[in-house]
């Protein structure tokens, strides 16, 4: 297989994997924040952010270390598995989900703090419990942030680049990611292929934006567009 | 049926919530209180929508909350309908009222087709409810709330986010469905028109105490009477027919007839009526030739005369209900009027509760 297309393929499959990921682990800390008040929030929230500000380079410098067989995380993965973290695919999704994790906490929490409690009350006295609540009124009434930070913790950890760099390396089967080898192509000066990855990514990321903003629009003007 | 709530909630100084409520099982037990006086945080601690610790509230025999025990919302069976405006934005009338349906606290309680024909929401189930005026949309909402078939309805001023004339037109509905309930109601609200409308006993707090429990009929001679010229009473009738000439309604009072303007009833329909005292005068022979339209045989029941001054008040007895007369002292010793001598009442105001002036 042209080794592009085991890049688009390994892109596609972290992108996914952690997406499905922040799904998971995203959302209970998104309600959590968009809920609670006092210094653990104060802390919390700002931790989140990080990843914003940050160089992807000290965030992967941090988790290299943290990564490696010396420190307890690190023997213990070692000790699971018989892998390493560090240049591995489990590795490079860990770095992904902390690197996404704002573009995906962000939105949603701006969509839970804007849910009218009263609605959820309301669910609770005709007898929905918590998670029938969750899935009958949060879900429908907050799919526009939960589409979002789906877009955004996708697409962001497609283009990223420089937590790879540290913590994936440049494995053709196993880490090797679109961003990495259109680094590789300029560097062998192959332009040709450069061009095909870069326009490829420009499109997608256009292509991905326009659809979030024609929805977005779309949905400025439902009758739901107060209430999300 | 019994609830009781015993709290150690303080929001100031002064201000402790304690509360022990005994209410008739097919009874509106209204709260009424100025804002602050702990009305709606009560009915929250109620639901389970406010957690108080060392709290203990008891339904009939169930322990809702105690220093072991909390039931969440969920589970005490409870219908509850909010200040502000709460259906599900995202979902139809039709889809709000199947979302109480799927989900229903037990099996008895009031059918769809009748909740639905009392409240007259038909017309309006296909919408959203953004499409549905704040009247339109505190009906559905008390609809969806009977529909998950409650043990006990509260409801926090129901009526309190819609515009007056709005709320005329609710209120009919409202006494409707008071007729069918077999269920206990609590309702909260700080408008009087509301309470004598809508009440059978009124629990009057004040700053977290209840200071007074009374029924209806009592509750609106002694507050309104607190001045005398002010005072009224609440009677019970039942709607006959409409008579559309004079656009007047027939309704039936204790098997007399009486004429009123309420186009806004249906046949059958029982409404209140309030009649001021100084409305009534007295006489001995029924009355001809008058332009009064509606004279009641009545007995006199008691005669209150405070000894000086120009004017005493009559409480006379139509068959179970009262009414109270207000006329001069003179007055009372040219008929020399006993307790139960028999009296026509004539009454030149009677209005419904909502439509009096201020």
């Amino acid at each position: 297989m042209d080794p592009d297309l085991v890049s688009l393929l390994i892109t596609l499959k972290l992108a996914s994997v952690t997406t499905l990921a922040l799904i998971l682990l995203g959302t209970p800390i998104a309600w959590w924040l968009a809920q609670s008040q006092g210094i653990a929030r104060s802390i919390v929230e700002p931790l989140v952010a990080l990843p914003i500000v940050l160089p992807p380079t000290v965030v992967g410098f941090y988790l290299l270390i943290v990564f490696s067989p010396d420190s307890l995380p690190g023997s213990w993965w070692e000790s699971a598995t018989g892998t390493t973290l560090a240049f591995s695919f489990p590795g490079l999704v860990i770095g992904s989900i902390i690197y996404s994790l704002p573009f995906y906490i962000q939105p949603l929490q701006v969509s839970f703090s804007s849910l009218r409690q009263e609605l959820l009350e309301a669910a609770a006295t005709l007898g929905a419990g918590p998670w029938n609540r969750f899935l009958t009124l949060v879900v429908p009434l907050c799919r526009r942030g939960f589409i979002i930070a789906i877009c955004l913790s996708f697409a962001h950890t497609v283009g990223e680049f420089g937590i790879v760099l540290m913590i994936g390396g440049n494995l053709p089967d196993e880490t090797r990611v679109l961003s990495i080898a259109l680094f590789d192509h300029v560097e062998a000066l192959d332009y040709e292929r450069a061009h095909v990855i870069a326009s490829g990514l420009l499109v997608f990321s256009f292509a991905l934006l326009f659809l979030l903003y024609s929805l977005d629009r779309k949905w400025q003007k439902s009758p739901l567009a107060a209430q999300s | 049926m019994s609830i009781r709530l015993r709290t150690a909630l303080r929001r100031s100084e002064g201000f402790e919530l304690e509360a022990d409520l005994s209410i008739a099982s097919d009874r509106v037990t209204a709260l009424f209180g100025t804002s602050g006086s702990g009305k709606t945080t009560l009915l929250r601690m109620l639901a389970g929508l406010e957690r108080v610790p060392d709290t203990e509230i008891r339904f009939g025999d169930d322990t809702w909350q105690d220093d072991q025990v909390f039931v969440p919302p969920e589970a005490r069976g409870i219908g509850y309908v909010f200040q502000h405006l709460n259906l599900f934005p995202h979902l139809t009338a039709d889809a709000n009222l199947q979302y109480a349906e799927t989900r229903q606290h037990r099996h008895e309680g009031m059918g769809r087709s009748e909740i639905i024909d009392i409240l007259d929401i038909g017309a309006l189930l296909a919408k959203l409810p953004s499409q549905l005026s704040g009247g339109e949309q505190q009906r559905v909402a008390v609809a969806r709330a009977l529909l998950s078939h409650p043990r006990l309805l509260l409801m926090d001023e129901p009526l309190g986010s819609i515009d007056a004339a709005a709320k005329t037109r609710i209120l009919p509905h409202l006494q409707r469905l008071h007729d069918s309930l077999s269920i206990p109601v609590i309702y909260v609200s700080h408008s009087l028109d509301e309470i004598l409308e809508f009440a059978d006993s009124v629990v009057m707090l004040e700053r977290g105490q209840i200071v007074s429990e009374s029924a209806i009929v009592d509750f609106a001679v002694s507050n309104r009477g607190a001045s005398q010229t002010q005072a009224a009473a609440i009677i019970r009738c039942k709607v006959v027919s409409h008579e559309e000439t004079h656009a007047l309604t027939e309704v039936e009072f204790e098997g007399q007839s009486m004429f009123i303007a309420a186009e806004r009833y249906r046949t059958g329909d029982t409404i209140r009526v309030r009649i001021p005292a100084r409305d009534v005068s007295l006489t001995l022979e029924r009355p001809v030739g008058t332009s009064i339209l509606n004279i009641l045989m009545a007995r006199v029941a008691e005669i209150s005369d405070p000894g000086d001054g120009p004017t005493a008040t009559v409480t006379l007895h139509c068959g179970d209900q009262a009414l109270l007369a207000r006329i001069t002292r003179k007055s009372l010793i040219d008929l020399s009027l006993r307790p139960a001598d028999q009296v026509y009442a004539q009454i030149k105001g009677v209005a419904l509760i909502t439509e009096h002036d201020r």
